[in-house]
């Protein structure tokens, strides 16, 4: 029982960072970008690739997958802003696009990395001391890491005008901000993170498919959802915080869902499916709720 | 400060073109407060779009600060124009704090990664909001969200003039409000605009307002400048005389009256 909770919160890290990326596009940029299903395997595969070839560190490895994440966004952000494609359709275009160029990246659809030193195999060499909890703490430390990172950057000056730009893209041109830049950097952050996700994922499974990225966009919905209900905030700090507790706790569900679904009638298969009727609750329920009540209490 | 030269604007081409400036010639050097009013499609909105640099002119040039801004992007010449538009909503940034929006007001050249909202950049902002005598120092930590209609203005006014622009443009920015909240942020708007000598352009509906404010008054009808009042000839006006002046040029007085009256003239 031990084990299927450390693996949950294990899952629930490293797949955080992805859910950290979906919450800068769709909560602060209010920009639904699909293209988070196929960075992530972009991610993967770069961070693989490099791997099984042995040509970088796990680390460089998944500094790559970043790299190769932002490129991926920055398209979107071009597509989008640039040649005036819809925000939707931009995301799927390039996530349809990633399908064939992951694939190329790795000359297959499924590459193993049980045979290759991950980031999570050094850490567990290098501090021998502490056994099982290697790679938890390892997949803690670079979350807060990265976490820490995007607050920072939220509270500059370009943080601050990539969030307004979400809220109110006239106001910030009225001050002096050129919204489509802005659109450009936050989509590149975001992929840059989905992907970094993926990396981390790959090397912590132990293989890249080419398919892992399917429902990336839901499942780092279902985390910011959930992040928002558990923490209430409206400061960055805090939301952020939320994101990375609310996809621990749907990892956590889920596990306990494969584990027990079956005495309701569950298979694994309708993993997918529950997830997606869980967004849809969750993002109707707040609006019902709001409907209702109308009237936010005053500060 | 701020010269129009020659500009026009045309919408759409073909059958349903609408000419929406034609021709018009304004100056207004450094420190002038000019009025404007006209009946709905005058062209007062798509006068102050123009210069924002929300569009581009068909014909003529914009210029600021003898520099030709005809082609310059809206972000860019936002960098020197402040703008304040009829809807309280458009003018802030609803899920952040009021400390934040002004945060983002203050910097209007390039942005980089420094902090936004350092402490000492918020004890000033606390000492500007207490300046608009409402109480939102108080409240510098609250979301805009939660803000009336009136409050959100005000820090509309104080955003659009925290960095000092060249040129403030006011596009009937009290039009949504209630009487006392318009008397309000009008008030507010003129001391800011004489406290920073500011060169501004208000298009207003109320005409007790625009002979009242600035020092001259232009008026625009179907595109073009039509009548100017400046000085005591402007003081000693009164909106009637306005009407009359209008009537003479064989504009209807129902459309100034009540802004509707599309197939007069």
């Amino acid at each position: 029982m031990a084990a299927l909770w450390i693996h949950a919160i294990e899952q629930g890290l490293a797949y955080g960072i992805a859910a950290l990326g979906v919450f800068l596009t769709y909560k602060v940029l209010s920009f639904p970008d699909l293209t988070v299903d196929g960075s992530f395997v972009t991610g993967a595969a770069v961070s693989a690739l490099l791997l099984t070839r042995g040509v970088a560190d796990p680390f460089t490895a998944l500094a790559a997958a970043f790299a190769a994440g932002v490129f991926a966004g920055v398209l979107t952000g071009w597509l989008h802003t640039r040649l005036g494609i819809t925000n939707l359709l931009a995301g799927v275009l390039t996530m349809i696009a990633l399908y064939s160029v992951n694939l190329r990246i790795m000359g297959r659809p499924n590459l193993s990395l049980l045979r290759v030193p991950t980031a999570m195999r050094a850490v567990e060499s290098a501090f021998s001391g502490l056994g099982i909890w290697s790679t938890l703490a390892f997949l803690v430390l670079v979350t807060l890491i990265v976490t820490v990172l995007l607050d920072l950057f939220l509270a500059t000056e370009v943080g601050f005008a990539l969030r307004a730009t979400g809220d109110s893209e006239a106001m910030m041109t009225a001050h002096g901000v050129n919204t489509k830049t802005m659109k450009v950097v936050g989509l590149g952050l975001s992929n840059g993170l989905v992907a970094l996700s993926g990396g981390l994922v790959a090397q912590y499974s132990g293989f890249a498919d080419v398919g892992m990225g399917i429902g990336t966009i839901v499942t780092g919905l279902a985390a910011v959802i959930l992040g928002g209900t558990f923490v209430r905030s409206h400061r960055v700090v805090w939301m952020t915080a939320g994101v990375l507790v609310g996809s621990i706790a749907y990892r956590v569900a889920v596990a306990l869902a494969l584990r027990y679904g079956h005495t309701v009638g569950f298979q694994a298969s309708d993993l997918k499916l529950v997830t997606a009727i869980l967004v849809v609750v969750a993002l109707v329920v707040p609006a019902l709720r709001e409907r209702r009540k109308r009237k936010e209490a005053s500060c | 400060m701020l010269k129009l030269d020659g500009v026009s604007k045309t919408f759409r081409t073909g059958a349903d073109r609408v000419v929406a400036l034609r021709d018009v010639d304004l100056e207004l050097p450094r420190g002038e407060f000019v009025t404007v009013i006209g009946s709905n499609g005058a062209g007062k909105s798509t006068l102050l779009g123009l210069i924002a640099g929300a569009f581009l002119p068909t014909e003529g040039r914009v210029w600021l600060d003898g520099e030709d801004v005809t082609g310059v992007s809206a972000f860019r010449r936002a960098r020197r124009i402040g703008r304040i538009l009829q809807n309280p909503l458009a003018g802030t940034a609803p899920s952040m704090t009021v400390a934040e929006n002004l945060a983002l007001a203050s910097r209007r050249a390039r942005r980089g990664l420094r902090q936004a909202l350092p402490r000492r950049t918020r004890r000033a902002f606390r000492e500007q909001l207490a300046s608009l005598g409402i109480g939102l120092e108080e409240r510098m930590e609250c979301r805009v969200a939660l803000l009336s209609g009136g409050e959100r203005q005000a820090l509309t006014v104080l955003m659009a003039t925290l960095a000092r622009p060249d040129v403030l443009l006011l596009d009937e920015h009290t039009a949504a409000l209630d009487p006392r909240n318009a008397q309000a942020i009008a008030e507010l708007t003129c001391r800011f605009i004489d406290d920073l000598a500011l060169t501004a352009l208000m298009v207003t509906h109320n005409m007790e307002q625009a002979i009242a404010l600035g020092e001259r008054l232009i008026m625009l009808h179907k595109g073009q400048v039509v009548t100017e009042l400046r000085g005591r000839e402007k003081a000693g006006s009164q909106p009637s005389d306005l009407v009359r002046l209008f009537s003479e040029r064989r504009i209807c007085d129902d459309e100034l009256l009540l802004g509707t009256c599309g197939t007069a003239d």
